[in-house]
């Protein structure tokens, strides 16, 4: 067995912010799964909750200041960096966001990994933290599905 | 959902499996995720065994690099070393304003451990804490050597 030594990246000096990896979204999958096991569709709706209503303070305020167009902004950043694909657009006070390609569906349905099969809950989770910021941020969301494949509409509507 | 804000999530499951079902439950959760998650782990020490840690943890294509981690890993005298310096899930965790489950620090070992342990290895955990806290420090060892071994 051969000796490995300094094999890290203490000599780049470190102070770096941490870099998401797509494993994670089959690591959401694997945690869907087991709440749904252990404490059904109600503990994993309940989970879904908390995380929606713990995880997103400032986001909620991002979107309070800057209505739709601050919520335009933010999905097409996060599905940049998680190499997904939408086309959004503003038309009479209603964001719509189709997505045309899934990061975590695509990851997941390329991944050889058994307990990676994307299920409705993924859809699910989605739909109930969408909602949610939506609905803390003086807007409406709703989710339109297109099939599970990886496609969906979402839109948001201000309210107020 | 999205994978940039994954670790204040994955931090925020623990505490809420915690507090609504009990800390049993945590395990069961880590024990699951084990079996289900870490099988790109379980494939790479069972084909090549401690190098196997390293091809997973190490290089610029391990985990630890693609996250961003600040860390050193040696294998050396039939032990593997995995030396954090600053844990980057703690460093965001905190960065982003919460604060860290009690017991975060704990799932590394829960997860990796089974499956290392399949293929004769036994690992070890050795997390640092601030002085009289629960609050970890981002800084740990991952050990790992044969099972029974004299290293």
């Amino acid at each position: 067995m051969r000796e490995i030594q300094g094999n890290g990246r203490r000599q780049n000096g470190g102070g770096m912010d941490l870099a998401a990896i797509k494993e994670w979204f089959g690591l959401y999958n694997v945690i869907f799964n087991w709440f749904e096991k252990n404490h059904g569709e109600k503990g994993f709706m309940a989970y879904a909750a908390h995380i929606a209503n713990t995880c997103y303070p400032e986001v909620i305020e991002d979107f309070k200041r800057g209505g739709l167009e601050a919520v335009k902004a933010y999905y097409e950043d996060l599905f940049h960096k998680d190499d997904g694909q939408i086309d959004s657009y503003i038309v009479d006070d209603v964001l719509t966001i189709s997505v045309n390609k899934c990061p975590a569906y695509n990851f997941m349905k390329n991944s050889p990994n058994p307990h990676f099969i994307p299920t409705q809950k993924v859809c699910r989770f989605d739909e109930i933290v969408n909602g949610t910021l939506a609905a803390k941020s003086g807007m409406v969301f709703e989710q339109k599905y297109t099939g599970h494949n990886g496609k969906c509409i979402w839109e948001f509507k201000k309210t107020n | 959902m999205t994978v940039q804000d994954f670790i204040v999530l994955y931090n925020e499951t623990f505490k809420f499996i915690e507090k609504n079902y009990g800390r049993d439950q945590v395990d069961d959760l880590w024990a699951v995720i084990s079996r289900e998650w870490c099988t790109h782990l379980r494939d790479l020490v069972a084909e090549k065994g401690m190098e196997g840690m390293n091809a997973y943890w190490g290089g610029n294509s391990g985990t630890l690099s693609r996250e961003k981690a600040f860390y050193d890993i040696e294998l050396k005298d039939g032990v593997f070393t995995i030396t954090m310096d600053e844990c980057p899930s703690v460093k965001e965790i905190r960065e982003r304003g919460f604060t860290v489950y009690k017991d975060y620090c704990e799932h590394c070992i829960a997860l990796y451990g089974p499956v290392v342990a399949d293929y004769g290895f036994e690992m070890k955990s050795f997390i640092e804490k601030e002085a009289g806290t629960d609050n970890p420090t981002g800084k740990c060892k991952l050990v790992a050597r044969k099972a029974g071994a004299n290293v």
